[in-house]
């Protein structure tokens, strides 16, 4: 019986989709003690965290992607050779040795210590792009969703436009724009930092629309309704009751579209428009590697095949995200 | 919703966006930063020049005045002047990259759709068989997902540098080597979209083999050849609409892409390269006539869907 108390509510909820952790604390009635054993709090996003951990690949991919992120974080402070500047063995285009382990590029430099630097942009762009995007998306996605009205239909006029133009061209138009106005500033951060806001920008809509979706039913379910009913004012059902059932989707949708930015910035700067040659960058490793590739092949099979890597391991992680918080998708 | 009133909304919807589209595009680079005149045609000019050639591209004007006649000249056909070179107008610009664009998206499409479709039929027919099935749908997956920045290295490695077979960054030639100029390029192009095709038409003919009416085609004794291509193939297809959206945006985005490193001159290297020496008014010009391309599809698709499959209608 008392292993019945943990475990039924849990089938049930599960059914109908997620729902807060909340729910499961087991307040008994008078007299009412319960055996140590049934304390044992299983909540909704320990049971997520067990499903992910489960899946040996999206755990596989989260320990790389977090590798190579402190590789690149911590990356002044590694005995690495000198990504920016060469030093007095000057060689162009040198195959792998013990000092160059991925060789030298066109100018000398060391290819692996600007593979390490050169995931910076993308990191940067993919993570904090993809953040931005979420804030907006969400913010703007439940207030669309819970109040409905005229905020809905502006923002749905909005989202209509920004959908209509293809994200691509819009994020090129202003990167084009603006691009040669930040390229001097900070040692190429200016030039990151606007991918990074474009993308943002170009980028909420489609969240929006999501989590509008799942705000939209999760206003008709009935704990929101017994919310309203005690009174609770909008702005407390939206943080206590809306948002905590939204995060885990949020989350899986933002993973995967951390790799599409990713992988967007590297287009952008393999076209010449973001990050600028002396620094380094995936995609403009890539572009430059291209014309060596007589002379040293791995100048652009090293940036290309590490992008695919980090794009690649998003998608796993984002996968397993997804079974993880909705095991209903599961085929 | 009857279908006049249907289609009536959806081209008013369309012509709103469109304006909202030449609003951002004319926005952007109107109200960009610094003097177009003074960065980009003349260096050492007299402030009588520059004045000349800010009235020569109305820019002296207000701005509503200026947007009134940027749409104006877009209702005519004429995407404005230049700013990089003086005089030419962006049309002319343009003009020689266009056609060289829409035959090699045009050629990677058709190829992209005839291997990606009939593979994804075979997957649905024999699903769950380790060739025809699984092995397929994992290459298509790889397919699709291999970005064309890892494959261009790695085919021009393989059949440009170490087999000779074909050539790399060439363009334009006659006879025998201007095919060859075409097989990596189309490759690159339609094997993302290939796999896409592919994976949909799988879904979609999994979904429809499914039916009822299936089952009674089946049931009053066709033939399985009949049943498929005939009586299933008439609802994958219709569905397969709804990718063309996805299918466009992506050839977009392959144009600047396998034309920048395979030095093709179409209209996606040349808007790259007039971007890079700031002539703004190219990159308007192409983004508004792509974007312009992408809305009238969406609705056209839109409006086709209802008129094909009178169950969307509400």
């Amino acid at each position: 019986m008392s292993q019945d108390l943990r475990q039924v509510p849990q089938a049930e909820t599960l059914s109908e989709g997620p729902t807060t952790a909340d729910q499961y604390v087991v307040t008994g009635g008078a007299g009412f003690t319960p055996p140590p054993e049934v304390v044992i709090p299983t909540s909704l996003s320990r049971e997520a965290l067990r499903r992910f951990m489960a899946n040996r690949l999206s755990v596989a991919s989260t320990v790389l992607i977090l590798f190579l992120l402190l590789l690149t974080l911590l990356a002044n402070f590694l005995p690495l050779q000198n990504a920016f500047h060469h030093g007095p063995d000057l060689v162009l285009d040198a195959p792998p040795s013990g000092a160059h382990w991925a060789g030298t590029d066109s100018n000398g430099l060391d290819e692996f210590s600007r593979l390490v630097f050169g995931m910076r942009p993308a990191f940067a762009v993919g993570i904090i792009g993809q953040v931005i995007t979420t804030l907006l998306g969400v913010a703007f996605g439940v207030v669309a969703g819970f109040y409905g009205g005229w905020v809905d239909n502006v923002l749905a006029r909005i989202t209509d436009l920004i959908f209509a133009f293809p994200s691509f061209l819009l994020a090129f138009l202003v990167v084009g724009v603006f691009g040669s106005q930040v390229t001097g500033f900070g040692g190429g951060t200016g030039s990151v930092m606007l991918i990074t806001v474009v993308f943002a920008l170009v980028g909420w809509p489609s969240l929006m629309r999501f989590v509008r979706g799942l705000t939209l039913s999760l206003r008709e379910q009935q704990f929101v309704e017994a919310a309203r009913t005690v009174g609770t004012p909008g702005w407390k059902i939206i943080t206590r009751h809306i948002l905590p059932n939204t995060w885990g989707l949020v989350l899986v949708q933002a993973t995967f579209g951390v790799g599409a930015y990713i992988s967007t910035e590297a287009v952008l700067s393999l076209l010449g428009l973001g990050v600028q040659s002396p620094n380094p960058d995936l995609g403009v490793m890539v572009s430059s590697g291209i014309g060596q590739l007589s002379v040293n092949p791995i100048e652009a099979l090293a940036p290309s095949a590490l992008l695919t890597i980090i794009v690649v391991a998003f998608a796993f992680l984002g996968d397993g995200l997804r079974d993880a918080v909705d095991p209903r998708g599961k085929e | 919703m009857s279908l006049l009133s249907f289609t009536i909304k959806r081209l008013i919807g369309m012509v709103l966006i469109l304006i909202g589209v030449s609003i951002i595009t004319f926005a952007l680079v109107a109200y960009a930063p610094g003097n177009p005149i003074r960065t980009n045609v003349v260096q050492h000019a007299t402030p009588d020049t520059i004045k000349m050639l800010m009235h020569k591209y109305g820019l002296d004007l207000p701005g509503y005045q200026r947007y009134f006649n940027y749409v104006g000249g877009l209702l005519h056909g004429n995407l404005g002047l230049s700013l990089a070179q003086p005089g030419v107008s962006v049309n002319d610009i343009l003009a020689s990259g266009l056609p060289v664009s829409l035959k090699l998206g045009g050629v990677s499409l058709l190829v992209a759709l005839l291997v990606g479709i009939p593979l994804g039929i075979i997957a649905a027919v024999r699903q769950n068989r380790l060739l025809a099935d699984n092995m397929n749908m994992g290459a298509m997956l790889i397919l699709y997902s291999i970005p064309p920045f890892v494959l261009i290295p790695i085919l021009q490695l393989i059949f440009a540098i170490d087999l000779h077979w074909l050539p790399a960054g060439q363009w334009g030639d006659d006879g025998w080597l201007g095919v060859k100029e075409w097989v990596m390029p189309v490759t690159v192009y339609a094997a993302g979209l290939a796999g896409f095709f592919a994976r949909s038409v799988r879904s979609f003919m999994l979904e429809v083999l499914h039916q009822d009416y299936i089952r009674m085609a089946r049931a009053k004794g066709l033939r399985e050849r009949r049943v498929v291509y005939i009586h299933a193939m008439k609802n994958t297809l219709l569905p397969f609409a709804s990718v063309l959206g996805p299918t466009i945006a992506y050839l977009v985005v392959g144009a600047f892409i396998v034309e920048d490193l395979f030095s093709i001159p179409g209209i996606g290297e040349i808007t790259v390269q007039s971007t890079l020496q700031n002539d703004l008014t190219v990159t308007e010009a192409t983004t508004l006539v792509l974007a312009v391309a992408v809305v009238v599809i969406n609705a056209l698709t839109d409006i086709f869907y209802t008129l094909a499959d009178p169950r969307v209608r509400l």
